[in-house]
């Protein structure tokens, strides 16, 4: 059937790069000059009638061509040499192809990548799926090779390999790592691991300064860019407007709970307690630090909630457009343990959030037309049974609606200095990268590989 | 050998791709209506982007050019976009053709 999509000038590549990857490379595009958004009604509706109805008349009749080959296309068989050359010679070459994110890389010797491959059992040629918007194959072996070039240590291997199974999942909607909030993928490590692989989940847990949590942020987005093939303009489909750097894996310092009797993150997601647990989600934005004092659960919560409320707010509407939301409150250790000699568990944790973390409906609904969801309501969410009826409890816009669309969505990971009382809130893009969690498959003789990685 | 070193020289590098193999076919467009009077095309708005001015308007034009020109409104479908997409999109195959459309206009990207 034929078809004519509309779409701004500034995401014709964006556009070009997706209908590629989908097998459409011809689709037929009518494009809207200019910022839909800061157009009024009036100059949208004369923009229609005068730019777009001819192109959806040509674009009905006649098939674009197909824009010529553009971005990398390396053969990618297994162990051709695509380069060889100095180390800067092959900086260079990286960059020019656009293979590197323009920090240097390590060359992905074949010595390099095999040395990666002797951390997992899998077969090298394994295809763990295909990844958007390029629709390039994920396998075991360029993920050693992308693994190599980030800087990372081989025996990171397995987890490199459940970071990749987790973007493949349909559910994290990698095809949405270009969309123009910008979010960032954000690596969460549980289990023995942790300390086996000399992460920090202490003091600067989320500052680039360990191997571990340094290399593994670059290496996820450096397969996102090569794998998956989403880079910036102005060759990629990357429309993160000003988006950001990419995250340190974060760390549970499962150690700490001890002092709270709580259970570590990667329980709270279904695993059991011990097991090597990668979760991978989306961040848009992190709250200011949020120092809190006391020695009752009452004096930290009520200042975290304020300056959740804070942070959280502009961006709710976008859980309530979607119904599902999934921040991440980082609280600090000796928080943690002040919190928990107060009696609270986690769960009474997300309850006192769940009933303060309000915003109103009003300003919710007004937010959303900003970002360009113009046709965009509370009621309209509650009659497709997207929210809980009591967000259109009432039509006053100066009603309060719970920020926190379930409790039990909020994440809590213990980490980060415990000499100090600190915590932090990590904002998801709801749906968009959303939640996801991998055991991570150790090969069968790790012990003595690792024992051989420390000598 | 991944690396050589000639004596006195920069030792080189024999690197492997990055990437992985494309993975996608090209598929042939379908054939094209070059009279849109009397067809009926389907409108797929992911209710974003001031949709709701641009749909009517390009509705309205096409109908002054096009004789017999039928539209099924983008609210027969609902939100490509919202979280009720993956059930709309299977559906969407079934609903076209419930409807008789014969072409799709699809926006707003951006």
């Amino acid at each position: 059937m034929p078809t004519v999509s509309i779409v701004a000038t500034q995401f014709l590549k964006q556009a070009e790069v997706f209908a590629k990857g989908l097998g459409i490379a011809n689709l037929s595009i009518a494009h809207y000059p200019g910022v839909p958004m800061t157009d009024s009604p009036e100059t949208v509706r004369e923009k229609a009638v005068s730019e777009l109805v001819s192109q959806v008349v040509q674009g009905l009749a006649k098939a674009a061509p197909a824009p010529a080959a553009a971005g990398p296309e390396a053969p990618a068989e297994m162990h051709d040499i695509v380069f060889c050359g100095t180390f800067a010679q092959v900086q260079e070459h990286f960059i020019r192809r656009e293979w590197s994110d323009g920090l240097p890389i390590v060359p992905p010797t074949l010595a390099a990548v095999s040395a990666f491959l002797r951390y997992t059992d899998r077969n090298p040629e394994e295809v763990i799926g295909v990844l958007p918007p390029e629709n390039r194959e994920a396998t075991v072996w360029n993920v050693a090779v992308n693994g190599a070039r980030a800087g990372c240590r081989p025996e990171y291997m397995p987890i490199l390999l459940a970071i990749v199974e987790i973007i493949h999942d349909p559910k994290f909607r990698l095809e949405d790592a270009g969309s123009t909030p910008g979010w960032e993928p954000l690596v969460i490590l549980n289990g023995p691991l942790v300390q086996q692989l000399d992460f920090n989940c202490g003091a600067g847990v989320m500052r680039i300064g360990r191997q571990a949590n340094s290399s593994i942020g670059r290496f996820l987005r450096l397969y996102i860019r090569n794998v998956a093939g989403s880079r910036i303009l102005p060759t990629g489909s990357d429309k993160g407007c000003i988006a950001g750097n990419f995250f340190v894996a974060l760390a549970e310092n499962e150690a700490a709970l001890a002092d709270t009797g709580w259970e570590p993150f990667s329980v709270d997601e279904g695993f059991a307690r011990g097991e090597n647990v990668v979760t991978v989600q989306s961040v848009v934005s992190v709250s200011p630090p949020i120092y809190t004092a006391g020695t009752t659960a009452e004096s930290h919560m009520e200042v975290i909630a304020e300056v959740m409320a804070d942070s959280m707010r502009y961006w709710s509407f976008t859980g309530f457009n979607q119904g599902r939301w999934f921040p991440l409150l980082v609280l600090g250790p000796a928080i943690a343990a002040a919190i928990a000699q107060s009696g609270w568990r986690k769960d009474e944790i997300r309850r006192y959030l769940h009933a303060r973390l309000k915003v109103r409906a009003g300003l919710a609904e007004r937010y959303a037309w900003h970002v360009g969801l113009t046709s965009f309501s509370l009621a309209e969410q509650v009659r497709l049974g997207i929210l809980e009826a009591h967000y259109a409890a009432s039509t006053d816009p100066e009603r309060e609606v719970p920020m926190l669309i379930k409790p039990e969505w909020l994440g809590i990971v213990v980490a980060g200095d415990p000499g100090r009382n600190q915590s932090k809130v990590f904002i998801n893009n709801h749906v968009h990268g959303e939640r996801t969690s991998r055991v991570v498959r150790l090969p069968a003789n790790w012990d003595e590989l690792l024992a051989a990685a420390k000598q | 050998m991944t690396s050589a070193r000639v004596a006195g020289a920069e030792p080189n590098f024999e690197c492997v791709s990055p990437l992985g193999r494309l993975a996608s076919t090209q598929i042939s467009p379908a054939s094209r209506i070059h009279d849109l009077s009397g067809i009926t095309i389907a409108e797929l708005w992911n209710f974003l982007f001031q949709g709701e001015t641009m749909f009517p308007a390009i509705r309205a034009e096409l109908s002054k050019r096009f004789p017999g020109i039928r539209f099924v409104g983008y609210d027969t479908f609902g939100s490509t976009n919202g979280p009720l997409r993956n059930d709309i999109l299977a559906r969407l195959p079934q609903t076209l053709r419930e409807q008789g459309v014969d072409a799709v206009i699809s926006g707003v990207g951006a």
